[in-house]
């Protein structure tokens, strides 16, 4: 009976140990037409705005394409102002989508550095101009100094006929 | 009076002090009957010193003999027996208590297993020290990810936090500005 037991628990043992293991799931497939339809062109344009005249000093643009899901990532360096941003498109439906921004800013304000991070989400169309202030907006003459604001544009990517050579 | 016998011992071995000494020998110098006693005490004395001593190494040899021969019976009695040849006496409840156990744990092992097919661990999220945070913000380039867009804008350093982050469709934002 015991050698019985023995030879049970010799063969069992293994069997228990590698149980706890938690293997790496099968690779899914990806149907790829479908993914094709949700790949999305993001137009960006950072824009340094003076708060007393309202007059933009800097302006940066930048495109990007990217499928719902994966973030579009924007870092903005600035002097006494850095902010880490990151855009998300969700499908919601077939034309309507989900803009998720998550921001972490770093400012320094009267000798004192301050972080913050935030998530907002807001729903969009393809083709809608969408605006964020990641310091907040300046109301009119209250303060005196500059203000940034990211002006985005989501719109279907087409893939670029290749040129005929002719 | 006579002194006693142990008096007259300790004399015979010379252990009485002097003044002790003196007394009891002039005593036994006049006394018929103590010089009979110191007599008898020397006979004592010297059948002790003619006696051989005994052998004690001797006397522990055969102890441990007699110690070992125990030691051999008892064995002849019950003689050593292999571990796998060993039998064990189990009650039947608690035999039925050790299967039940091991059946519960094979089972749970072999569920698990089938579990862990299906599942996915979540890796383990990195802990994020708040107080090095905003360090991290000033010195990272990249935070996110290396893929990340950059925008080197102006040294400024008057950039004014004006209140929360705002996110807005720029229709709204011409009708809120628009109605002010």
């Amino acid at each position: 009976m015991k050698k019985l037991l023995f030879v049970f628990c010799f063969f069992v043992s293994p069997l228990m140990i590698f149980s706890q293991e938690n293997p790496a799931p099968a690779n899914e497939t990806i149907n790829v037409e479908s993914a094709d339809s949700q790949v999305y062109n993001m137009a960006i344009d950072l824009k340094i705005q003076d708060g007393t005249t309202a007059q933009v000093v800097s302006d940066h643009k930048a495109q990007h394409q990217t499928v719902t899901g994966r973030p579009v990532v924007l870092n903005i360096n600035g002097g006494n102002f850095k902010a880490a941003v990151r855009f998300t498109l969700y499908q919601v439906s077939a034309d309507n989508l989900m803009l998720l921004t998550q921001s972490t800013i770093a400012f320094i304000s009267e000798g004192h550095r301050q972080m913050r991070s935030i998530a907002k989400s807001i729903p969009i169309k393809a083709g809608e101009k969408i605006l964020f202030f990641p310091m907040g907006v300046l109301n009119d003459g209250e303060k005196s100094g500059y203000n940034c604001m990211l002006e985005m544009l989501v719109s279907k990517y087409q893939q670029q006929q290749p040129v005929s050579q002719e | 009076m006579c002194p006693d016998v142990e008096i007259l011992s300790s004399f015979y071995d010379d252990e009485l002090e002097d003044s002790q000494k003196q007394f009891v020998k002039t005593h036994v110098d006049s006394c018929p009957h103590c010089q009979k006693k110191m007599a008898e005490l020397g006979l004592i004395s010297d059948a002790i010193n003619a006696e051989e001593e005994p052998d004690f190494k001797m006397a522990q040899v055969n102890t441990w003999n007699k110690i070992m021969d125990i030691i051999d019976r008892e064995e002849q009695k019950h003689p050593k027996v292999n571990f796998w040849q060993r039998r064990f006496q189990i009650s039947f409840p608690a035999a039925a208590a050790l299967v039940a156990a091991f059946i519960v744990v094979l089972s749970l092992s072999v569920v698990s297993f089938y579990m862990g097919k299906h599942t996915t661990s979540s890796p383990a999220t990195p802990e994020l020290n708040m107080t090095d945070a905003s360090d991290t913000l000033f010195n990272d380039d990249n935070i996110f990810d290396n893929s990340a867009i950059e925008f080197d804008i102006p040294a400024i350093n008057t950039f004014i936090h004006a209140g929360e982050p705002l996110l807005i469709k720029e229709v709204d934002f011409m009708n809120r500005n628009g109605n002010k």
